[in-house]
């Protein structure tokens, strides 16, 4: 299906290099700006480019405006700026197109020798940021919520896929997940819906989930049938 | 008195029965009669050896005729020595004695009719046309005995031989025609020109062969392979007609055929048929036919039946006894035979020595070829391009069918020690071989071979350029990074390649500097050794040495190709950092600085946007490139438009 509209969808143009002014800060809001490895706070009418990772703490939020958006972030969440645009259906498809292609694994990738076993020394540092990458996955999937409180449940959708990817521990919320393939189902997206109950219902849920997923699934299965 | 008797000069009939003309006219070499346009297809020598006997009571065999031809291109001649092309006739005309007590004396007349030798010539104007001349001697001898009376002591008879010759050279003209592999006509004069000596006794003129001029028609017809119907008709109606068929075994082949020949002097319609027997092998053939009348044959005759009748025809006329004949034809193939040949060559495209292991899988040139003979063919093509080849690098094999064309691609081996900096307009020989030791046909075209720094545009391309220097990479990064050794011993295990990385774009970037191609006709890129040691170079030339570089220490690389501005390409490089996602605060806190890509089992693994020609540091080039890729490739979907591709280096 995707394919399909793919040809169709492949001339879209799409505004991405938006810059958001800051209306309002309460609390206390960082802000990652281009490529910046330092947090550094957020101030009113301050310029937030469009790859800068707007990032809010407890009790804190942050009130953005361009020409076409306003978007307030609420407490203990970060969004990407790039990520609060409004989409169309047609974009989101061809979004989620590009979600699979850079899912698809690599071909005929070299063979690299194994390395060679290090002995020595026991290195150390290798796990002690992950914990804390995963808050910030979960802190982006509020961001990906408020995008769809918004009204802007397409951008919400690559959002989340975008998380899914670089936060994978966040995967196994499935809570949050589940809100997100309701947001596919909304829009239409049977077959990505399907694909993500179907995941779903693989992970540890409770009773009530799995009814609930089991029933959505059934659903969607009759839909693409009659599709 | 002695009536006028129509004899004329020999026309359409055929001795050994295989009258068809086509691919096997092997056959027919020997024959002016049937095939007067003198068509062959033998390719260079053939004998053809004719042997047989006229079955009658006093039965003596003869040797026929003898021929030799050649064909030279598209020349075809031949030479035919005919011994057994002759008819006598002698009549006893009377007898005289002085009295009854001396012997009477027996008087003969004898007309004897040969036809000696002739030879012929024909053309090859096309693949169906063909033109041919034919020349033939005859030779005819009368003798009269006639006797006196002596008058001496003793009257006695005096018995004296009045000889008459004549003879005369004819010479005709034939074409035939072969549109098709259905159908050939022919169509030939008969006593077209004609060189006479005169005639003694004006008597004798009677018993002249008759020269008169006359057309030959012949239509061949091939409904089925190798099955022929053929009619030859002469406008002095006398006509020959046929049937032929012929059976493949091994490569061989076996015939069988029956002819039924008319004329006017011969009772019934059809005197008589002519049935044979072929077998075609590659070197000879062989057949015997047997010419069977169907009116009773006599060997004895009066004159006034001959004065009244005559013949039409020295070696088939109503005088004529069946026939056993035994014809053997001999091919002699001094000529390497071309059995494939080129129609066209395309140059697929210029060659780029740099990019030498491509033309391993991508064709030079793509020739149109076609198969000449009449069976399956394995065609070897070979192609030696003139100052880069020593030997002729040969190509797969391709297979073609009978009289089939078909493209066949030429592959070709740049030599690694190729080094020449400018380019330079060579040509290409091209060789198709087959069974033969030499080559059945070439092909030259000129082609042009760029320097060793060209590069054709295609950012696919440029990982030719990544390869090609490993000894130098490889050298350099590890003298790089022993320099490093302390610091990457103190790093954790898994982001040792990332560092890796950093430590080698920071060892070079200072001293280097951005800049543009040469004004070319083709586009340049520098090696690795070339860069640092021309110590700048554009976005080509950094990639592919930073690439280079990762790669010859075991950093899997990619190059980023950006086409979202149709006027300004870009190119710089990604690197695999080895890290998980869970894994990507080591090296950064802003994930939008790295690219997840799923390795070949499907594990998410982080690479890192490098902007080779951001030379300040590597986090800047980072910062730059990861804030392009995020905005052209992800943002504005060029990943998935085509205006920004991942090109993997292996």
């Amino acid at each position: 299906m995707i394919k399909i509209i793919l040809l169709f969808l492949i001339a879209v143009s799409i505004n991405f290099a938006q810059t958001f002014n800051v209306e309002k800060v309460n609390g206390k809001v960082k802000v990652l700006s281009n490529g910046s490895e330092q947090w550094q706070e957020v101030k009113t009418n301050a310029q937030i480019s469009s790859n800068s990772i707007l990032s809010t703490e407890k009790n804190s939020s942050v009130k953005i405006k361009n020409d076409d958006v306003i978007f307030t972030l609420k407490e203990s969440s970060a969004i990407s700026v790039s990520n609060i645009k409004k989409m169309t259906l047609d974009e989101l498809v061809l979004a989620l197109a590009m979600e699979n292609v850079i899912n698809t694994p690599r071909n005929s990738p070299k063979k690299n020798s194994e390395s060679t076993k290090v002995y020595g020394e026991k290195l150390s540092g290798e796990t002690l940021n992950t914990i804390k990458s995963n808050d910030f996955g979960l802190k982006r999937l509020n961001g990906a919520k408020q995008l769809a409180d918004n009204g802007m449940k397409e951008s919400a959708i690559v959002t989340a896929k975008e998380v899914y990817r670089k936060y994978p521990e966040t995967k196994k919320d499935a809570t949050t997940r589940i809100y997100f393939a309701d947001l596919m189902f909304e829009r239409g997206l049977y077959e990505e819906a399907y694909d993500e109950f179907k995941e779903i219902k693989s992970l540890n849920i409770n009773q009530g989930q799995l009814g609930y997923v089991s029933e959505k699934l059934d659903l969607i299965g009759k839909k693409l049938i009659k599709q | 008195m002695i009536s006028l008797v129509s004899i004329s000069a020999q026309s359409a009939f055929s001795l050994n029965g295989l009258i068809g003309i086509s691919n096997e006219s092997f056959t027919s070499l020997n024959s002016f009669e049937y095939n007067p346009a003198n068509y062959s297809v033998i390719k260079d020598w053939g004998f053809s050896f004719t042997y047989g006997s006229e079955l009658e009571p006093s039965f003596t065999s003869n040797l026929y005729q003898v021929t030799a031809a050649k064909t030279f291109g598209k020349h075809f001649i031949s030479l035919r020595y005919t011994p057994g092309y002759q008819k006598e006739f002698i009549f006893k005309s009377g007898s005289t004695e002085i009295d009854t007590t001396t012997d009477p004396v027996n008087l003969e007349n004898k007309f004897i009719y040969k036809e000696l030798f002739g030879f012929g010539y024909s053309y090859k104007i096309s693949q169906e046309f063909s033109a041919g001349i034919n020349v033939r001697y005859f030779d005819q001898i009368f003798t009269k005995e006639n006797v006196t009376i002596v008058y001496a002591q003793e009257p006695y008879l005096d018995k004296d031989v009045e000889i008459d010759k004549s003879n005369f050279w004819k010479t005709d003209l034939g074409i035939i025609w072969r549109p098709n592999e259905i159908v050939t006509l022919n169509l030939a004069t008969s006593n077209l020109f004609l060189l006479k000596s005169d005639i003694q006794y004006n008597e004798n003129k009677e018993f002249l062969l008759r020269t008169d001029k006359s057309v030959i028609a012949g239509l061949n017809i091939f409904p089925a392979k190798d099955f022929n119907l053929n009619l030859v008709y002469e406008t002095n109606q006398s006509l020959i007609t046929g049937i032929s068929k012929l059976f493949s075994f091994s490569n061989n082949k076996l015939g069988i055929s029956i002819s039924a020949f008319h004329n006017t002097e011969q009772t019934p319609f059809f005197a008589g048929i002519n049935p044979s027997a072929i077998f075609i092998s590659k070197y000879f053939d062989v057949s015997i036919s047997w010419i069977n009348y169907f009116y009773e044959r006599k060997s004895t005759g009066n004159f006034n039946e001959f004065r009244e009748n005559g013949i039409s025809n020295i070696i088939n006329n109503q005088y004529s006894f069946d026939k056993l004949l035994l014809t053997t034809n001999f091919k002699l193939n001094t000529l390497v035979e071309q059995r494939v040949k080129f129609l066209d060559v395309t140059i697929n495209q210029n060659i780029y020595p740099a990019l030498s292991d491509k033309y391993l899988d991508l064709p030079i040139a793509t020739a149109r070829v076609v198969n000449l003979t009449n069976e399956k063919i394995e065609v070897k093509p070979l192609v030696l391009l003139n100052k880069i080849n020593v030997d002729k690098i040969q190509s797969p094999s391709i297979t073609i069918a009978p009289f089939d064309t078909s493209d066949i691609k030429f592959y070709t081996v740049i030599p690694e020690n190729y080094d020449a900096i400018n380019p330079e307009l060579t040509y290409a020989d091209f060789y198709l071989m087959t069974v033969n030791e030499d080559y059945d046909d070439q092909f030259q075209k000129a082609l042009l071979v760029n320097g060793i720094n060209a590069w054709d545009g295609n950012v696919h391309n440029l990982r030719y350029f990544i390869k090609c220097d490993q000894d130098f990479s490889i050298k350099y990064s590890k003298s790089i990074l022993t320099q490093h050794k302390n610091e990457i011993d103190t790093l954790p295990n898994a982001t040792s390649d990332f560092y890796k990385a950093k430590f080698l774009f920071n060892s070079f970037v200072n001293n280097l500097t951005y800049i543009s191609d040469p004004r070319a006709s083709a586009e340049y890129v520098q090696y690795p050794g070339q860069t640092l040691d021309l110590k700048g170079g554009d976005c080509d030339d950094l990639s592919v040495l930073y690439s280079s570089l990762l790669e010859s220490v075991g950093i899997e690389t990619a190059l980023v190709d950006y086409s979202t501005d149709k006027n300004l390409k870009h190119v710089n490089v990604m690197f695999n950092s080895k890290l998980s996602p869970d894994q990507a605060s080591l090296i950064t806190a802003n994930d939008t600085k790295y690219f997840i890509r799923k390795d070949e089992n499907g594990n998410d693994e982080i690479w890192i946007p490098i902007e080779t020609t951001s030379l300040t540091d590597f986090d800047s080039a980072w910062t730059i490139a990861s804030d392009k890729f995020q905005n052209e490739a992800l943002n504005n979907f060029g990943l998935i438009k085509g205006q920004v591709e991942i090109i993997d280096i292996y």
